[in-house]
């Protein structure tokens, strides 16, 4: 019985634990850890992928997978970049042409995903195959847009959404925490985040208590894109260049960290509240080993153990409620 | 020759006795028919033969040995082979390879040999007269070949005791003649055989004899076909009495529910029936008559190819279960465990997840409505728990079945389908699922029920559907449905199967 509460303990605050541990080492090591300039980094660091977590929690939740999202990022990129410069050819000047790239981007992000809801939920077509797909056609679309030569025609306010800061605060970081917010809000206070739950839970089941589970799958998929395109204006910005090759590493990073978080892969299970700890223990680890100076590929080793070792502890947990039951 | 004997046979399930002291033996150069209603037995005395269940008392002897096995494995050593119900082929590989599954020859350097697979599968085949070739894969056959194989894998083993549960359950008629004539064959090379069916007229063409099974018990052997079809029922039903619904259900003359020459190739022909408000209606019918079909069909949880369906007068086009749950119907599924629930979640999306949209203000959801609601259901249904928030897989199938009710109350339904209502849960959850629904029919809420208890259609019902392969033959009503018996229902959803 003791035991049973001290494993309860430890798989409800494990990646807490895991947080001080790596803290309070790196701190020993240089006590710039603690500072609020490098708390602000972390988060500076993990805002790209956070937006990108929100919508990937969402279709998790719902008992799907997305693997196009990153490529979107690159896309948006050279939408806006070479959009930007084609409605200035047209005689526009270069703020209207930018914003009017923004919503083609969020446009095409509609449409991207309809396309992957569509096979999704209509022909019930592998989630993973139908994604993987779509990734291909954006990069390759990029490509064939931009001739695969990167662009920098952005505007010069477009440093905005990357680079700028009110006071020592990046805006990236105040956009990461308004999707923290929102999505919290949508996935536990409103019914759409409720029925998403439903749906994952047991689709079928759900189809056939009144709910119009198509619609939800595809709504998942577009929000997904939605969140992609502004995961790829905040990395064009801090750039200031767009490239269809950028993005597409970002993916798994982004899966591993909603995973660490505690968001199952069959659907119904996960929160916000996980996924935002497993993102900043990923920012975590991979500022403090840039700290005591390891390399990048220690990051991937040190990655693949907290992986394997938070879907374990599902894993685990899952194995054990089933056995109960029977 | 060979035989097979049980003697004393018990087996306890947690809170029931599947069989109670079953003596009985068999030999070759008979078919041997079991036969009982749903639950009598049967299929557990054929499981504890096969070693794919134990016994709990008593001794099996096969040629005068006692056996005993702890796996189904040993058991094809020993000699007894079953073909259960659901057939076990895997359908992407050809059929010598299923028939030598695990146990495929090898060369001397370890590589299969196939020539020898191929040419001692179509061996195997040959003595059965069956022209199939092995190379065929599986799910390329019929249904009807697949069961050949079937018997032929079971064969294969040289066994002395072939047991058959349910063979002709997926067959048509000639289909299942063709396996009466190689099961004959199979009777002149001194193997026991023993099936189970629910076609009782095929018990006339194919048995030797007849073993009666009721409650666990063994209630006796006939001698087949001179033994009167009365007898065989009398047998199964014993003086079952049938409890009496309440006398004061009644129903109005508005029409809730109207379907018209509703079809759907394979599953059901043109089906036309009314439902008026307040009334509780029941379909019967054998497995396979398209009753379920029917109902998933009206409800919008699959497609039907022509016909119309109207509820409360207004005609529903293309109907799906969103349509038809804000048209006030709904439908308790047949598998619960798979379709029905979400197990990892707990009772309050269980109980509410039929109302998302209406627990809240705008887009808010409102999670004290949904354990209101919630609550609301488990105090009207008496569902037993310990806390609302608890997983819905720590309940009983019988509270969950009642959760899915309370969830399809929350939808303040008119109409709602109950499709085998008692499927695994207790006799109390039972009884108290039937008073929900003569509550409900009190309260002018329209029941349609299917149920492959035919004792439960004629306590529960104030109309019966007959349907037959798809198509309504037969509506009992009225003072008839008052004078029927059991095994006079019975025999009207099995007379005229062809």
């Amino acid at each position: 019985m003791k035991n049973e509460k001290l494993s309860l303990f430890l798989r409800k605050y494990i990646l807490y634990i895991i947080m001080i541990v790596i803290g309070a080492a790196t701190t020993c090591v240089n006590a710039r850890f603690l500072s609020i300039n490098n708390f602000v980094n972390i988060l500076r660091s993990v805002s790209i992928q956070g937006v990108l977590a929100c919508g990937v929690t969402m279709i998790l939740v719902s008992g799907n997978i997305d693997l196009s999202f990153g490529s979107m990022i690159g896309l948006t990129g050279v939408i806006i970049g070479y959009g930007g410069k084609f409605f200035q050819t047209l005689g526009m000047s270069p703020t209207p042409a930018c914003i009017i790239s923004i919503l083609i981007a969020f446009a095409v992000a509609t449409v991207i995903g309809l396309i992957n809801g569509y096979f999704v939920s209509k022909w019930k077509m592998p989630a993973m195959m139908v994604t993987v797909a779509t990734q291909f056609l954006m990069t390759g679309l990029g490509g064939i847009i931009s001739g695969g030569y990167p662009t920098n025609e952005f505007p010069s306010w477009f440093t905005f959404f990357g680079k700028d800061r009110i006071g020592i605060i990046p805006y990236s970081v105040l956009i990461v925490l308004v999707f923290f917010a929102v999505f919290y809000v949508i996935l536990n206070k409103t019914k759409f985040g409720r029925t998403i739950y439903a749906v994952g839970g047991n689709a079928e089941a759900s189809r056939l208590s009144g709910i119009d589970t198509k619609k939800y799958i595809f709504s998942v998929y577009v929000i997904m894109q939605w969140c992609a395109v502004v995961a790829g204006i905040i990395m064009s910005s801090q750039l200031m260049q767009g490239s269809h090759s950028y993005g597409g590493s970002v993916t798994f990073n982004v899966i591993a960290a909603v995973i660490i978080g505690g968001c199952g892969m069959s659907g119904g299970t996960g929160n916000m509240k996980g996924t935002i700890t497993g993102l900043i223990l990923l920012g975590i680890i991979q500022n403090s080993l840039t700290i005591i100076n390891a390399s990048e590929y220690t990051q991937y080793v040190v990655r693949a153990f907290l992986i394997i070792f938070s879907i374990w502890l599902t894993t685990v947990q899952e194995l054990r409620a089933n056995a109960t039951d029977k | 020759m060979n035989s097979i004997v049980a003697e004393h046979i018990t087996k306890i399930y947690p809170g029931t006795i599947a069989l109670d002291d079953v003596s009985i033996s068999f030999e070759s150069g008979k078919i041997h028919a079991f036969v009982g209603k749903n639950g009598s037995g049967k299929s557990t005395l054929m499981k504890i033969f096969a070693g794919a269940e134990q016994r709990s008392e008593g001794i099996i002897r096969l040629n005068g040995n006692e056996v005993n096995f702890k796996s189904p494995k040993e058991e094809f050593e020993v000699g007894i082979a079953t073909v259960f119900q659901e057939l076990s082929l895997v359908p992407s590989i050809s059929v010598a390879e299923n028939i030598f599954i695990g146990r495929l020859p090898v060369k001397a350097n370890k590589l299969i040999d196939w020539d020898k697979v191929y040419a001692d599968a179509k061996e195997v085949l040959n003595n059965l007269g069956l022209d199939i070739d092995p190379k065929t894969i599986v799910r390329d056959l019929p249904i009807s070949q697949q069961q050949m194989v079937e018997i032929a894998k079971a064969m294969s083993f040289h066994p002395q005791v072939l047991q058959l549960d349910e063979p002709t359950s997926a067959l048509s008629q000639s289909e299942a003649e063709t396996l009466f004539a190689l099961l004959q064959e199979l009777k002149k090379q001194d193997v026991v055989i023993i099936f189970v069916s629910h076609r009782l007229d095929e018990l006339w063409k194919i048995a030797d004899d007849c073993v009666i099974l009721r409650d666990g018990k063994l209630i006796g052997v006939l001698p087949m076909p001179e033994s009167p079809r009365e007898s065989v029922l009398q047998m199964m039903f014993g003086n079952l009495t049938v409890e009496k619904r309440p006398e004061d259900l009644s129903h109005t003359d508005e029409t809730v529910l109207k379907v018209d020459h509703l079809t759907r190739p394979g599953k059901f022909q043109d089906i036309s029936f009314e439902v008026k408000k307040g009334e509780v209606l029941g379909i019967a019918g054998m497995m396979g008559s398209g009753r379920t079909e029917l109902l998933r069909a009206i409800f919008g949880a699959d497609k039907f190819k022509s016909g119309t369906v109207e509820v409360k007068g207004q005609k529903v086009n293309n109907p799906t279960p969103n349509k038809m749950r804000n048209l006030g119907v709904s439908m308790l599924q047949e598998d619960r465990k798979t379709v029905g629930i979400i197990a990892r979640d707990d009772i309050v999306m269980n109980t509410t997840m039929s109302i998302i949209d209406r627990l809240g203000n705008g887009i808010f959801y409102s999670q004290s409505k949904a354990e209101e609601a919630t609550n609301k259901q488990v105090k009207a249904l008496g569902i037993k728990l310990a806390d609302i928030h608890n997983k819905m897989n720590s309940l009983s199938g019988g509270n969950q079945q009642k959760v899915i009710v309370g969830r399809w109350l929350n939808a303040d339904p008119d109409i709602i389908f109950f499709d085998e209502p008692s499927r695994g849960i207790d006799v109390q959850s039972k009884q108290q699922i039937f008073k929900i629904i003569w509550d409900l029919s009190r309260q002018g809420i329209t029941s349609v029920v299917v149920s492959s208890e035919l004792e439960e259609l004629l306590e529960l019902c104030t109309r019966i559907i007959v349907m037959q392969q798809g198509k309504f033959t037969r509506e009992i009503t009225g003072k008839e449905l008052e004078e029927m018996t059991i095994d006079q229902l019975y025999m009207i959803c099995m007379e005229g199967i062809e």
